[in-house]
């Protein structure tokens, strides 16, 4: 990754970066590893001020022109991804992906429960990046993908999601029950300046190797939808387009 | 940008409002979006830019014609060697799908593929078909921002290529 600046911080880290430019702090005032951290990445200087490096990421996270989050619910736990996507940079702040690997099992995802973790990466890249950076974040690559729609139980598949064991349901392609499954929600955000906030939302639920399907939650069944990894990638990137002023307050974004 | 409904690409090149570019020594063609402009490129049969003038990246087309080697010929073995190569020469390339994709009867593939050139980020959306053992490659390169909008008009591109039939050479 050939990131303008990238670098592991705790949140003490990163209001350290983000007062450097109005009120430095001193390296014996704060945690000295966090400081040498945002030092040796460029962005600060020995007395703690921003360096101009850290400029246009300082600008993305105040008045970003639009903010992009994926809230990944894994097993028992959850990670977060976002993005301040500025005019000049966007920033990510991400932890270790929970994209799934060809020798993750099932079990092991659904019983997973590492709490998520102090630190995080924060990655300093042009505006688009940030879109690429989410889709390997999130495992949206090249993968097989079942054509066909289904429906299942809203609470069976709440209970999978926490328990490889929970048997198939009727009707549902027991090859597709058997992968990892997780589930994330990906909302893109109008910067700070937007006086119309609007919200685009995607619930996905990701299977392994049988596909990524767009999740509408009802009860007592919920629809899942195709949604070839091809198909993510142009919806955030139409929401992004859709995301300054005068969007629509909220909306889901329309699969198909 | 309608849907035309026809048998073949040379009716389909027929009933396109936009020009058609044939490149004669390897019998390729290309629908040019209006206002493109043609460029030449070592290497690349057909090169077409969006005009403009202000700071940016510029999208472009660009078709290429070759004759892959023997025990590259089967669709998958090609696409798996260029993803490759594609990998070792592009910065950070980062692929994103890679669908099967037909037209006009011949077994293509569509990748969609991200990478870093300088202060860009950039979508790279190519479609790659094999036909009598030539390969008939569109590439169509924009700015990670854009490619939702230009997504259409490479299909669209891609809907009224002629495939090569030749090497210049040949």
């Amino acid at each position: 990754m050939s990131d303008n600046a990238q670098v592991r911080l705790t949140d003490a880290g990163l209001r350290m970066l983000m007062a450097a430019d109005q009120d430095p702090y001193q390296r014996n005032e704060v945690d000295p590893e966090q400081f040498d951290r945002l030092v040796g990445a460029g962005l600060l200087d020995e007395r703690g001020r921003a360096l101009p490096k850290a400029q246009p990421a300082l600008e993305a996270m105040r008045e970003p022109v639009a903010r992009l989050a994926i809230e990944a619910a894994v097993g028992r736990t959850g990670r977060r991804w976002s993005a301040a996507i500025g005019e000049a940079q966007a920033v990510v702040l991400a932890p270790p992906a929970v994209a799934l690997g060809p020798d993750v099992s099932a079990a092991e995802v659904a019983a997973f429960d590492e709490p998520p973790p102090e630190e995080f990466e924060l990655r300093i890249m042009p505006p688009g990046w940030a879109v690429v950076d989410a889709c390997a974040w999130a495992g949206i690559g090249p993968r097989l993908q079942r054509a066909d729609p289904f429906t299942l139980p809203t609470d069976v598949l709440r209970c999978r999601l926490e328990d490889a064991g929970v048997p198939v349901p009727d009707g549902i392609d027991p090859e597709l029950w058997a992968e990892p499954m997780l589930m994330w929600d990906l909302t893109i955000d109008p910067g700070e300046s937007t006086e119309q906030p609007g919200r685009h939302g995607l619930l996905v639920l990701d299977t392994g190797a049988t596909g990524l399907w767009a999740f509408t939650a009802t009860q007592p069944e919920s629809r899942l939808v195709p949604l070839p990894s091809y198909e993510v990638w142009r919806l955030i990137l139409r929401a992004l387009r859709q995301a300054p002023p005068g969007g629509p307050e909220e909306s889901h974004l329309r699969v198909g | 940008m309608g849907a035309i409904d026809v048998k073949t690409v040379e009716d389909w090149q027929a009933a396109s409002p936009w020009q058609i570019y044939h490149d004669q020594e390897t019998g390729a063609s290309l629908p040019v979006p209006p206002g493109w402009e043609g460029l030449l490129y070592p290497e690349v049969r057909i090169a077409l830019r969006q005009p403009g003038s202000g700071p940016g990246f510029r999208p472009n087309v660009t078709l290429t014609v070759e004759r892959p080697p023997k025990e590259l010929s089967e669709l998958p073995d090609y696409s798996q060697a260029l993803l490759q190569a594609m990998a070792l020469t592009l910065t950070d390339l980062t692929v994103i799908s890679i669908d099967q994709y037909e037209r006009w009867g011949v077994e293509g593939r569509r990748v969609l593929s991200a990478y870093r050139s300088g202060i860009y980020a950039l979508a790279l959306e190519q479609y790659w078909f094999l036909k009598d053992d030539l390969v008939t490659s569109m590439s169509g390169t924009c700015a990670v921002e854009q490619h939702d909008e230009l997504a259409e008009t490479f299909e669209y591109i891609v809907a009224g290529t002629g495939l090569a039939s030749r090497l210049p050479d040949e």
